[in-house]
Formats: structure tokens, sequence, C-alpha cells
């Protein structure tokens, strides 16, 4: 009896505690993290009082003031194995800065600091890259992914806190904020990486209208930055004439797909460079059957390609003047889907021909980016279209191998006549302020602070160099935005040009043309190599052709870039989803070409594609003209 | 008088029974809780089902009812049907094999008298399991490529193929239902060779005696006493007809396979999450449940009738 009454006490009370647990688990997980932050609080002011103490004659001197302007108490404390040249950087980052807004006259009217300290909550966005630069950089200085060279000048030059409440990796990061969203828990300061969802938040008044404080607060250097850009990444953030959110703009010309030829191969076997389709062709046969690689077996593939059809083809296509990923104007000046223009179906009977001819591995449907890169790096292919960035995926084999290289050439077309190419303005976030969040201001002024000149300390603050793996893209790292320009890459590639031809190349340089620079001069060769088919001087290079093809006017901007309306969020994924898997099976020949593209032209009119159309229009007449 | 005494006695009876359970029923309150933090209270989120819902307007703010117009705006999506035929041809597949096979599995492993051998056999077939798709998703393109995967190699020394599993219509399903029953088969065999340990060894003497061989014990010993843990199984499984394996399907699958490869899943990934919409994927969502619950409920009262067998 004694015994049973033990064991059931002993039950009541193990059960109990399994209740506690589980239920404290939730409270807890939320109070960890608070104590995590506290305790890195901690920490922090610890480390700087030790530091404080022992270089302290130092420490003053670096918080008294830089080109006549105070600085705010730093609280951050570089460590590391190189805390001294950390130190340097950023001091020379602010002086250049000061001097530079000194002399515009804004540095006392649109970019003051707070004497009280604001504390920004934020989210930070990163992928897998970005650790692993961190990973150098906190062993280089002491930077983490909480902390670093951005929050530590926004600290000092305007006694603002930013704190991370949350962090997620880029592919999480929409999700996370959706659901911080509906929880009504947004930080003070957040990156909208999404159109849709800034003007959700807009309708929702839950973000501030920054019209008032843009006009007020933005320095010229910012504003001119849009304007390059004919402020199309502006009017992509403004609903009913009011501005929401600042748009970080990269380069817009980055929608180009080039032709890549394996230059070795073309000299080996001999062959002239392609103008037309037909000439293509040649290059594909002689690729596949005079064995190139020279292993004795024919296993080279003509043309290499993966299951994401539209990217991989995408210069195909505009050799024919087709754009099947994009909102074009047609003859009368109207927008039509590229998809749905009598173009594309030339283009898609030429790749069902290609196709049919095997110059095609048939197992590109099953393809995703790491299989073709593999077939590339096994030289299994030798023809390839893609971005300006495509020479960096296979930039591994050049150090076993020196001699292999690749080359770009103007797109080939039907009759060799030129290529017109589509561009799309591409904004990769916008800054927003939280309705809640009593200064707005300071996301302009802050956003514009960076985008003055900062000389060539640029390039140790947006991609400071890891001597192991090349530049890491620290701009990542920031809390606000620093926009781009759509022409960023051309812009970059003309200064880099007038460097290679002056005496004296650094004093030319300017913006990203100083970490391209650094990049073209790099210790790592891959990279070194990798920046040199890109940016370098000479024929073959991307940019060159890009340049080319923007001087004869055959860049053009797509036909849409607003917020999609109910319908285009309800239907679009649908019809853009049916028209590759279609595309896709009049490639492969499931379909003929007739029977396929009208099947698909039926999709787009069932799904309501020409209502969508009717409002792309509708968007332009209220929006460009 | 009687009649009172003898309610009294009976209240008495359970409140001593209670008294002497109690233990056991506190027992079941952590779970209790948990399932319910975690499993009821996220049910109100259902509403989203019948709501043209925006994270930005709250959880609970002002959204905009929509009736069941969710539900008819996924019906009217041109691959819907296809999908949904496809889910329940694979997943009816996977439900039947993953039965089957680790069922003979089990008791072909039980028949092992080295035990050394019968545990490294466990082992190797086991392992699988914890290999997620997208790793497995990348080995299977490799293995199964027409021009140089291990299989079609093997299969041309016969004069076969080359045939292209995953790109061709009518090779994919069966590439999908072969390789999720390779990947869990070891995983399900175990829990049936757990329930075969526990048969009595007296009943296998007994048939001995009564002069039945192997394959006689089997069908006659083996199979009644695992029925429980079968009939178990199944009801559990009959659950998952309209889960046909997302993650697997999704790292294969491509536009050209979509025709017998897409399932309800995949297609609400493409269709609906990539563009935000809540709202149509939480009515898919619903859906499902519903029918899961339907489905759980008539294969539980069946086996009821016909194994007598009961969970509750």
């Amino acid at each position: 009896m004694k015994k049973t009454r033990l064991t059931s006490w002993l039950a009541i009370m193990l059960s109990a505690a399994l209740v506690l647990l589980t239920v404290g688990c939730g409270g807890n997980g939320s109070n960890s993290g608070g104590n995590t932050t506290a305790a890195g609080g901690t920490q922090n002011t610890e480390t700087t009082q030790v530091s404080a103490e022992a270089q302290s004659a130092e420490a003053v001197q670096e918080t008294e003031e830089i080109a006549g302007r105070k600085l705010y108490e730093r609280t951050f404390t570089a460590s590391g194995t190189d805390p001294d040249s950390y130190n340097q950087r950023i001091a020379e980052v602010i002086n250049n800065l000061f001097v530079f807004y000194s002399s515009t006259g804004e540095l006392d009217t649109k970019l003051t600091g707070y004497d009280e300290p604001i504390t920004v909550t934020s989210a930070l966005s990163y992928n897998a890259g970005m650790e692993d630069s961190m990973g150098y950089l906190a062993q280089a200085y002491g930077e983490s992914m909480t902390y670093n060279r951005y929050q530590d000048i926004f600290k000092q030059v305007f006694n603002v806190d930013f704190v991370y409440s949350w962090q997620a990796e880029s592919s999480d990061y929409d999700e996370t904020l959706r659901l911080e969203m509906a929880s009504g828990e947004l930080p003070d300061m957040f990156l909208v990486t999404n159109q849709s969802d800034l003007k959700a938040l807009a309708d929702a008044d839950l973000i501030w209208d920054l019209t008032d404080f843009y006009e007020e607060y933005a320095t010229d250097a910012l504003k001119q930055r849009y304007e390059v850009d004919d402020n199309v990444p502006l009017q992509m953030a403004t609903f009913d004439g009011k501005l929401y959110g600042l748009p970080s703009s990269y380069s817009a010309t980055d929608a180009v797909s080039y032709i890549w030829l394996r230059e070795d191969w073309m000299e080996k076997l001999n062959l002239e460079y392609p103008k037309t389709f037909e000439e293509l062709e040649g290059i594909m046969e002689a690729f596949m059957t005079q064995d190139p690689d020279g292993n004795g077996v024919d296993d080279t593939w003509g043309l290499g390609c993966t299951k994401n059809l539209e990217y991989y083809t995408r210069g195909i296509a505009a050799g024919f003047g087709a754009y099947p990923g994009y909102w074009v104007t047609d003859k009368d000046g109207s927008a039509v889907w590229g998809g749905t223009t009598e173009e594309t179906k030339q283009y898609l009977a030429f790749l069902a021909d290609l196709y049919k001819k095997g110059y095609i591995n048939p197992e590109f449907v099953s393809y995703n980016d790491p299989e073709v890169t593999e077939q590339l790096l096994n030289e299994k292919v030798g023809i390839m279209y893609g971005g300006h960035w495509f020479i960096s995926t296979v930039m591994e084999l050049h150090s076993t191998k020196p001699d292999y290289r690749w080359r770009c050439i103007p797109l080939p077309s039907p009759a060799g006549e030129k290529v017109k190419a589509v561009i799309a303005p591409s904004v990769g976030g916008y800054l927003c302020v939280n309705k809640n969040f009593e200064h707005p201001e300071i996301a302009i002024k802050l956003s514009s602070f960076l985008r003055g000149d900062i000389g060539s300390a640029a390039y140790w603050l947006h991609y400071c160099p890891d001597v192991n793996k090349g530049p890491a893209i620290m701009s990542s790292f920031t809390p606000i935005v620093i926009p781009g320009s759509g022409m960023n890459n051309l812009d970059t590639y003309w200064n880099l040009q007038e460097a290679y031809a002056s005496d004296d190349p650094e004093s030319v340089l300017k913006d990203e043309a100083v970490s391209a620079w650094g990049n073209l001069h790099s210790d790592a060769p891959n990279a070194r190599w990798a920046w040199e088919r890109m940016f370098g001087p000479g024929e073959g290079s991307p940019m060159s052709i890009l340049s080319e093809m923007y001087k004869s006017g055959n860049i053009f901007y797509t036909s849409f870039y607003g917020a999609p309306n109910q319908l285009m969020q309800d239907n679009w994924s649908t019809i853009t989803d049916q028209e590759w898997q279609i595309f896709t099976n009049i490639v492969i020949g499931n379909v003929s070409v007739d029977d396929g593209f009208q099947q698909w032209l039926d999709v787009f009119k069932s799904m309501k594609g020409d209502e969508i159309t009717t409002y792309v229009n509708e968007w332009r007449n209220e929006t460009i003209k | 008088m009687g009649m009172k005494k003898g309610m009294n006695m009976s209240r008495k009876k359970k409140i001593s029974k209670l008294r002497r359970e109690l233990p056991l029923h506190l027992m079941l309150l952590p779970g209790i809780v948990v399932i319910f933090i975690f499993h009821y209270i996220p049910m109100a989120g259902l509403v989203i089902a019948f709501q043209r819902f925006q994270p930005a307007k709250g959880l609970f703010g002002d959204q905009q009812w929509v009736g069941l117009g969710n539900f008819e705006y996924l019906l009217s999506l041109p691959n819907t049907m296809s999908a949904l035929r496809n889910t329940v041809v694979i997943a009816l597949w996977k439900i039947a094999l993953s039965l089957v096979i680790p069922i003979c599995t089990a008791i072909l492993l039980n028949e092992l008298t080295n035990l050394r051998f019968k545990k490294t056999v466990q082992t190797v077939i086991y392992f699988p399991h914890f290999v997620s798709w997208i790793i497995l998703g990348s080995i299977l393109i490799e293995i199964l490529s027409p021009s140089s995967g291990i299989v079609n190699k093997f299969l041309g020394l016969f004069g076969a193929g080359p045939y292209f599993f995953l790109g061709d219509n009518r090779y994919f399903q069966g590439t999908l239902i072969v390789s999720d029953i390779w990947k869990n088969f070891g995983y399900g065999s175990v829990v049936y060779l757990a329930s075969i340990t526990a048969i009595d060894q007296n009943l296998y003497e007994a048939a001995a005696i009564d002069g039945a061989g192997r394959l006689r014990q089997t069908w006659h010993v083996t199979l009644p006493g695992m029925r429980g843990i079968i009939v178990l199984m199944m009801v559990l499984k009959m659950g998952d007809v309209l889960n046909a394996g997302f993650d697997q399907i999704y790292n294969l699958y491509s536009p050209v396979v979509y025709e017998t490869g897409d399932v309800l899943d995949t297609l609400i990934y493409r269709l609906g999450l990539g563009n935000a919409q809540y709202g149509p994927a939480a009515a898919a969502g619903l859906f499902k449940s519903l029918i899961s619950m339907v489905l759980i409920s008539v294969s539980y009262i069946l086996a009821d009738k016909l194994f007598d067998y009961k969970l509750f």
C-alpha cells in the first residue's frame, strides 16, 4: 500500500513537472531570446570598458571629432587579428563622407545626429554566402551578423542604435515578414522585397508615407542616383502619388542574356564566330562531332540548358525579337505579353528543331543549375546562354586548366541583324518605416549618408576582400538601403575603361568601379580571371557587348513594372506556369509547334490574360505617359 | 433502500477506481496540453480559407470574406483535376506497397539465424530513411540519367533502354513510387519486426508438431499474430491518400512530367505560395484535412467491422 502511494505521488509530481516544462517552453523561448541579447549587450559594454582602460588615450582621441564634426560615443570595439586597421578604415570612411557633405553644405542641414540615442529595430535577410564572409570578418575585426561596420558608423555619426529583432535566410525572409505583418509585430525599419507586399502595407496604413521626408532629407547624391534611371525605381514604390519605401535598385541590365562560347575550342577546331543562327548550328555540330575536348569520344553537347528554359534560352529568343518572359510594346504602342507574339512561336520552332537534331541534351528537363555547372566543369558543353556572371560559375576550372577560356560574341540572329534586348528595373527591396516609429527621416538620412562619395575607402567598406575567397558583398549586412543604378554595370564598365586608358587609373575611378578595380587586381587568381572576362579591357566581354547594344539603341525597358492588381495576383502565376510547361513540351516535341502554341494562347485567354493586358495598358497610360 | 445502497456502492467503487488511476490520467496531461496549444488553437487560422487574406491587415483584422470563393478558385485552375488524380494514384500505390514490402521484409528478416548478418541488413535498408530528399534528388538524377546513369548502364547489359525515368510520363510515377518505397521500407519493416518478436514461440512449436512447414507457420501463426499492427498501420496510412510526398516530387519533377507527376501539394506550392495566395493555400489544406478525416474514420469503422479491431 505504502509503496503504491509513493509511486503514485511520484507519478503526479513527474507529470506536473512535465506540464510546467511544456507550458514554460513557449514563454521561455522568447525570454531566452531576450536574455541573449541582454547578455550580448553586457558583454559588449564590458569589452568596451576593458579596452577603454587599456588604450584610454587612443579611445578618447578617436571619439572626439572628424573633419570638424563631433562623433557620438561608439558602443562597438573592434577586436580580432586586425582591430587597428578596422578603426583606421572606419575613420577614413566617415572622414571622406564628412568632407564630401561639408562641401555640398548638407552635413549640418540634412544629416544631423541625435543628442539622445535612438534605438531602431530592424530585420536582417542573409544568405549562406554572407555567413561565410562573416566568419572571416569576425576573425579579422570582431564584427558579427548582429553588429557590424554599418551599425558602428550609424552610431558614431547619428547616435542611432540598430538592433535586429530577427534574422532570416533570404529565401525565408518574405514568409517571416508576412508572419510579422499578420501578427502586427513589424520592426521599426525593414526591407520589403516584394512590390505587392509594399502596396498591401501601404493600403493597411502600417508604414509611413515618406514623400515629405524624402523631399526634406534626401541629399542630392541620393536623388541623382534615382534620376539616372528616370526615377523608375521610385515609381515602383509610389502608389497614388505617395512614396512608401526607398527602393534599392540594382542592375537592370542583368536581364540581358549573352552567348558564351569556349574560345579554346573555337581556336582548336579553327571555327569562325557565328553571326546567324545557321552558323551557330554549324558550331554546335562541330562541337558535337569533332571532339573539341580531345578525349576521343563524342561526348559533348551543342547547347547547355536546364529545366529553367526561359533563362537559359533568353538570348536565342531575343535573336528572334521574342521576349516570352516580359511585357513588351507592339507596333501600335500598346503593351502585350511577350509570350503571345508570333516571334515567340518562331523561337520555339527553332529550339524544337535544335532539340530534334540532338544539339540539346534531352536530360535538360531534369537538370537544375548544379547539374549544368557540373557538365560545364566536365567540359561537356561549349555553348551557353546566360548572364554576364556566367563566367563565375565556371571559374573553378580555370585554376587547374589555364587554357580553359570562354568569350562572348554579339547575339546571333536569324539573318545576322542586330539584336534588341529587354531590360527590367530590378529592385532588391524597399526600405519602409513602421507607422509607429517616430523618426521616419532616419531611413532617408542614413541611406543618403552612405550614398555620398566615399572615395577609395568604398572598396573596403562595401566589398571587404577576404584574401581566400575574394570580395564579400558587405552591403547585404546593412539595415538600410544603398541604392545602385539600373545602368550600374555599364557606368562601371565605362569608368573602368577610362581607368585602363589613364596613366593614373586610381584617380579616375568612381563608385562601384572602385571595388571592381580591386577585383580586377585581386590576389585570388580565379576571381581576377572572371572579373577580367566580364569587365576587363578588350573584346569578347559581355560588358563590351552590352555597351555596344546600349550605344546603338538596342536596349529597351520592359513595358510594365507596376504592382499587380487582384486578377493578376490570382491568375498570373498559373499563366506563366502553363506557358513554360507548354513551351517545354513544344521544344522536346511532345506536341507540334502549331498545336502547342495554339494551346498556350487558349490558356492565356481562358485565364483572363486579355483583361490583365488591359490593366497593364491602363497602368502604362497613368504612370509612363 | 437496497437500490440506494447499491448506487452508493458503485459510486464508491468508481471513486476508488478514479483515485487509483488518477496518476495515469495526469500523465496524459502534458500530451493534451501540447496538442491543445499546437493543434487546436492554430485551427482558428482556418478562417483564412474563407477569406481573401492579406497579412498586412492582421490575422483577425478586417479581412474580406469570400465564402467558398477560394475553393472555386482552386477547382478552376487548369491542372487541379489531373493533380488530384495523380495524387490519389501515387499515394494509393505508395500506401499499398509500403504495407506489403515491409511486411515481407520483416518476415524474411525474422527467418535469418545469423544475428550479425540480420543486424547489418537491417541497418543498411534503414539508412536511406535518414537522407533528405534534397540530397537523394540529386543522387537519383545522376543514377537514373539515360546517358550516364548506372541504372541505365545496367539495363543496357540486357539490351534494354535507355529509359528516361525522370523525364518521361510513362515512367515518372513508377520512379516516384519505387524510389519512395526504397527510401522507407527499411524503416517500416522495423515496426513489423517488433510485432513478430512479440508472438508466443509456443505457437510455432505447436504448429511444427502439427506438421506445418515454414510457409504454413508464417501463414497461420506469424501473419495472424501481426494482424493488429497491420490493421493499425493501414488505418493510419489511409489518412495519407492526399499526401503523395511533396519533398520527393518537388525535387524530381519538371514541366515535362507535370502531366503525371504534379500533385496537389506541388501545384499549390507553385501557384499559391509563390504569390502569397494564403486563402487558396489554406482552402487546399482544409480540403485535404477533411478528406483525410473521412478516410481515416471510414477505414477505422471497416477495421472494426471486418477485423474486430478497436483502437479506442
